[in-house]
């Protein structure tokens, strides 16, 4: 056999294996929130960035999720020492139920027509959120979906809770429990703008969080 | 130690080796290891232009398109131009015909006119003649009555004057003058008969030759009514020309009349078929218009009639020649079978 | 020999009939696209009190309305008959009227009157139809107006009239913001409005049962959705779903027994069937993406849906008993919200193309799809019982309100504009 075919061969057995291997499980048509090889490959590094974060300081970085979507349990402190991790928590409860966690961050995230991805600017407030849901385990929300007025109304009641339901499944893979969320929509029923332009509906198609 | 023993080393290299060689003379002579000669492919140059031949291509064929639909439209205009030439020619052929015939009949009439007259004038003639002569003979016939009577009175006369001698020399005098006087009488009415042979061979001749002239008339009169037949004859087949071309344009006039009037309701559908009968007056206008054959649906038939009843009065028809449209238009069949629906 | 005779008497008999003379024969395969022309007389009136409607201009409103008539205007009337002996058929030919409509209404006392009309074809002189001596009371003036609409309209149109139903619609008055939300219902002419449910939380999704009796419709609550059925004559009302997750386009079916609706309490919107009598639920859609906008074909064996399964929704059928499922619409971006024509013969739904939504009408026998609107942001489409007219919302000067269009797409009005935005009609059916 020829080398050149041999190494061709090579080539697609080794490239299927590699496709085979990453091939995602989400099968949504629209596409969905966060793919999850990304919420991997974000997951591995942050167990390395978590280790050196315990505060809840603005500019955390980390996406809190690894493998099993735990928060990390070793913490350690500003001189690098390892600290209990009870000791830790209750440090971090204490801060988290004051709700400056959510001072200033934003309720509202806006979406594509006709699409519900989470955009990339979104995921940081986002995850503040999340924050706050996995510190407080009592605390309940509410994903309020919308969409604008194009299109017929009951498709929209669809669209917008789909919307809340990407949000939701954001947080869920930040660590909140499902109990902790609902998610509800109003269609095209309540729209922050009244035009009938693109600007108006850009800022109808959104996801408000509530906390009931 | 034997080569075929079970310790020696001989049988096993023999084989050993001959497996090599075989594998190695079978991949050098059947296997191939020449890369396949995909690189032939290659040779072809890069451009590869063709004459095309643009009759072919679409915009020559559409060239062409347009060619063809010139001259036709060319054609047909001059086709047309000459069948219109020809209908006018058709048409003016036609009214001198008319003419002509119209001339001729009227010709016709004055001769025979003139002949009736000169007949009437001939046979005034001969009564004229006729009475005269019947005249002259009863007048002939008095004179000779009177002359007899006189005659009478005198040979009494003569008698009583002459009674005795002279009686008898008078009396044979007498009656050899009477005898003279028969014998005269005699030769004329003798003479009087002759003369009435002659008259009446005359007069026969005069109606014998009377007889050939009117035979002869006749057949003038027959060979003129021949020509005159076969010239209708021509006229009527051009009549029918005209008339067929008439019935054409006014079925169309109608139909494009109750077309547009024509209104179907909401469930009518192709195919659906309903025929009325029209009676038309004289001016035009529609006097009845009659279901023949219903649809099934008297709504859909229903609005047919309407269409009709709303066409009006078209005049066209009051123009026609009144046998023309007693014969075409007093009765005729319209059939509403819509194909233009879209259900 | 009897029978050779007659025989050849026959056949010599139809040899004959066959030389008699050809008659003209015109065949007319076409016609006119238009409007049938008539003229409804101001009926005569003999009363002391002010007459309570004016009958002949409503009737004249409805059967222009229905977009297969033209009325000739009051003005251009050179007499005003109101027997068919002072109909001079000259004058009423003149203005190219072809059927004429007289009538009178006679007051009996304060509450009773007594109305006579009758249908006049002008082209042949002759009575349509002629009623006398129909009772009517003050307050039913409109109705009776409505009824010889239907009756003229049968007439001429060999269909049933649709000019005695009522519509139901949702307006929403005040602050945009915080609106007043009121589910409505009225005549099919939009007058006599009368609100049945008022709330400052959405309403939504409202339909007819199938006999007229009940409605259905959505309403939020606690910032949730929630399904009712009300009894229109009593005002009772049962909520019949308020799951996790949308509860919506409920949608009765044809033998009024079950609802079909959107709950997405399973993960994602599907289809349920919810039986009134036993209250229980019979899951009829099983797909990850959006199902929902469910309505019934009339025979009740399948229903019409939305789904975006093949990327962009569009509409599928969906059969009750095998669950199969199959796609409906092919044309346009994206189609949604599709209801069938009382016989089953079209679709309507609203169709994108080129970022405008349309109300399309579809031939379920050759698939051929007509835009029926020209209007904005195009919705909701209801179609009236008798197939002929198509009710949908959309927006006028930035407003939202009702309009209508004929089926065959040929007329085309807007309901008078109620205060406020108004949407979500539907069209009740024949009140038998």
């Amino acid at each position: 056999m020829s080398v050149n075919k041999l190494g061709k061969m090579a080539v697609i057995g080794l490239s299927a294996a590699l496709i085979a291997g990453c091939s995602t499980t989400a099968t949504e048509t629209d596409t969905s929130s966060v793919s999850e090889t990304e919420a991997k490959t974000v997951a591995a590094e942050s167990t390395v960035a978590n280790s050196n974060d315990s505060s809840a300081k603005a500019n955390d970085e980390s996406f809190g999720a690894n493998g099993n979507g735990d928060l990390s349990s070793v913490i350690v402190d500003g001189n690098g020492n390892v600290v209990s991790a009870d000791v830790a928590a209750a440090a971090e409860t204490a801060a988290a139920n004051a709700k400056d966690m959510l001072l200033g961050v934003a309720h509202v995230f806006y979406f594509d027509f006709d699409k519900s991805i989470v955009r990339p600017e979104a995921r940081e407030a986002l995850a503040k959120h999340a924050k706050y849901l996995v510190a407080n385990p009592d605390a309940q929300v509410v994903l309020e979906g919308h969409a604008d007025e194009r299109g017929t109304r009951e498709y929209n009641m669809a669209l917008g809770e789909r919307r809340a339901k990407a949000v939701s499944r954001y947080l869920t893979i930040q660590g909140v429990a499902a109990a902790q969320i609902e998610s509800v929509s109003f269609g095209e029923e309540k729209p922050l703008e009244f035009g009938h332009n693109k600007s108006a509906w850009q800022a109808n198609r959104r996801v408000e969080v509530r906390y009931e | 130690m034997s080569f075929f023993s079970k310790e020696s080393y001989g049988l096993p290299m023999l084989l050993a080796l001959s497996l090599h060689l075989f594998l190695i003379v079978v991949s050098l002579v059947a296997v191939d290891f020449k890369e396949e000669q995909d690189l032939r492919v290659n040779d072809r140059p890069v451009v590869q232009a063709k004459v095309v031949d643009i009759s072919q291509t679409i915009i020559g064929k559409k060239i062409e398109e347009n060619k063809a639909k010139v001259k036709a439209k060319a054609l047909a205009a001059k086709q047309k131009t000459q069948r219109d030439k020809k209908r006018k020619a058709a048409e003016q052929a036609l009214k001198d015909r008319k003419k002509q015939l119209a001339q001729q009949k009227k010709q016709k009439q004055a001769v025979e006119k003139k002949a009736r007259v000169a007949e009437k004038a001939a046979r005034k003639a001969e009564a004229d003649k006729l009475q005269k002569r019947q005249a002259a003979e009863a007048d002939k016939q008095q004179v000779a009555a009177k002359k007899s009577q006189q005659a009478k009175a005198d040979a009494k006369k003569r008698l009583a004057q002459e009674s005795s001698k002279a009686d008898k020399a008078k009396k044979l005098a007498e009656a050899k003058k009477r005898e003279q006087a028969k014998i005269n009488q005699q030769k004329a009415a003798q003479e009087r008969k002759r003369l009435e042979v002659i008259r009446i061979a005359a007069e026969q001749k005069k109606r014998q030759e009377e007889a050939q002239q009117a035979l002869v008339q006749e057949k003038a009169r027959k060979e003129a009514l021949a020509a005159e037949l076969a010239l209708q004859a021509e006229a009527e087949r051009l009549d029918d020309i005209a008339e067929a071309q008439m019935l054409q344009s006014m079925s169309g006039l109608i139909n494009q009349r109750i077309r547009s009037r024509w209104i179907r309701p909401p469930n009518a559908k192709n195919g659906m078929r309903t025929q009325l009968s029209i009676f038309f007056l004289p001016t035009g206008e529609v006097d009845l218009a009659q279901i023949t054959r219903s649809s099934g649906d008297d709504l859909f038939d229903q609005r047919a009639v309407d269409a009709v009843y709303k066409m009006g009065r078209i005049e066209e028809l009051s123009e026609l020649d009144p046998y023309v449209f007693e014969r075409n238009f007093r009765q005729i069949e319209i059939i509403f079978n819509p194909q233009d629906l879209r259900r | 020999m009897k029978k050779l005779k007659c025989f050849s008497l026959g056949l010599m008999m139809l040899l004959l009939s066959g030389l008699a003379k050809a008659q003209l024969v015109i065949e007319i395969t076409s016609g006119a696209d238009q409007l049938l022309p008539l003229a409804v007389v101001p009926f005569a009136y003999e009363g002391q009190d002010a007459l309570p409607a004016d009958v002949a201009q409503i009737i004249e409103n409805d059967l222009k309305r229905s977009g297969l008539f033209e009325a000739i205007p009051r003005t251009n009337m050179l007499s005003l008959p109101s027997k068919k002996e002072d109909v001079h058929f000259r004058d009423w030919r003149l203005l190219k009227s072809d059927y004429v409509v007289i009538g009178s209404v006679k007051q009996i006392d304060a509450s009773n009157y007594e109305i006579a009309f009758e249908l006049v074809n002008v082209l042949s002189q002759k009575t349509v139809e002629k009623h006398e001596g129909l009772a009517v009371k003050a307050s039913g003036m409109r109705d009776a107006a409505h009824y010889i609409s239907d009756k003229i309209y049968k007439l001429l149109t060999g269909v049933r009239g649709a000019f005695s139903t009522r519509i139901l619609y949702v307006t929403a008055e005040g602050d945009r913001a915080a609106p007043t939300y009121r589910l409505q219902v009225a005549d099919a002419d939009g007058h006599r409005p009368q609100v049945i449910v008022e709330s400052e939380e959405p309403i939504l999704s409202p339909s007819w049962s199938h006999d007229g009796r009940f409605i259905t419709y959505v309403m939020f609550r606690d910032r949730r959705p929630n399904i009712f059925v009300q009894e229109l004559a009593t005002g009772k009302r049962q909520k019949i779903a308020q799951y996790k997750g949308l509860n919506g386009a409920p949608a009765w079916s044809p033998d009024g027994k079950q609802l079909a609706i959107v709950l997405s309490k399973d993960g994602n919107p599907e289809i349920y069937i919810f039986d009134i009598a036993t209250q229980k639920l019979n899951r009829i859609t099983n797909h990850y993406s959006i199902d929902t906008e469910p309505s019934w074909e009339p025979d009740g064996k399948g229903i019409v849906f939305t789904s975006d399964r093949g990327g962009n929704p569009q509409i599928y059928r969906v059969d009750i008993s095998s669950k199969a499922v199959e796609r409906v619409t092919f044309e346009g971006d994206l189609n949604t919200r599709a209801r069938m024509t009382p016989d089953g013969r079209y679709l309507v739904t609203v169709q994108k193309n080129d970022g405008n939504y349309h109300v399309a009408l579809q031939d379920m026998k050759n698939g051929r799809v007509q835009i029926l609107t020209e209007t904005y942001l195009d919705e909701s489409p209801s179609i009236a019982p008798n197939g002929s007219m198509v009710m949908y919302a959309t927006t006028y000067n930035g407003k939202g309100i009702l309009a209508v269009v004929s089926v065959d797409g040929l007329v085309k009005y807007r309901l008078p504009s109620a205060a406020g935005e108004v949407r979500e009609p539907a069209w009740s059916p024949f009140f038998e």
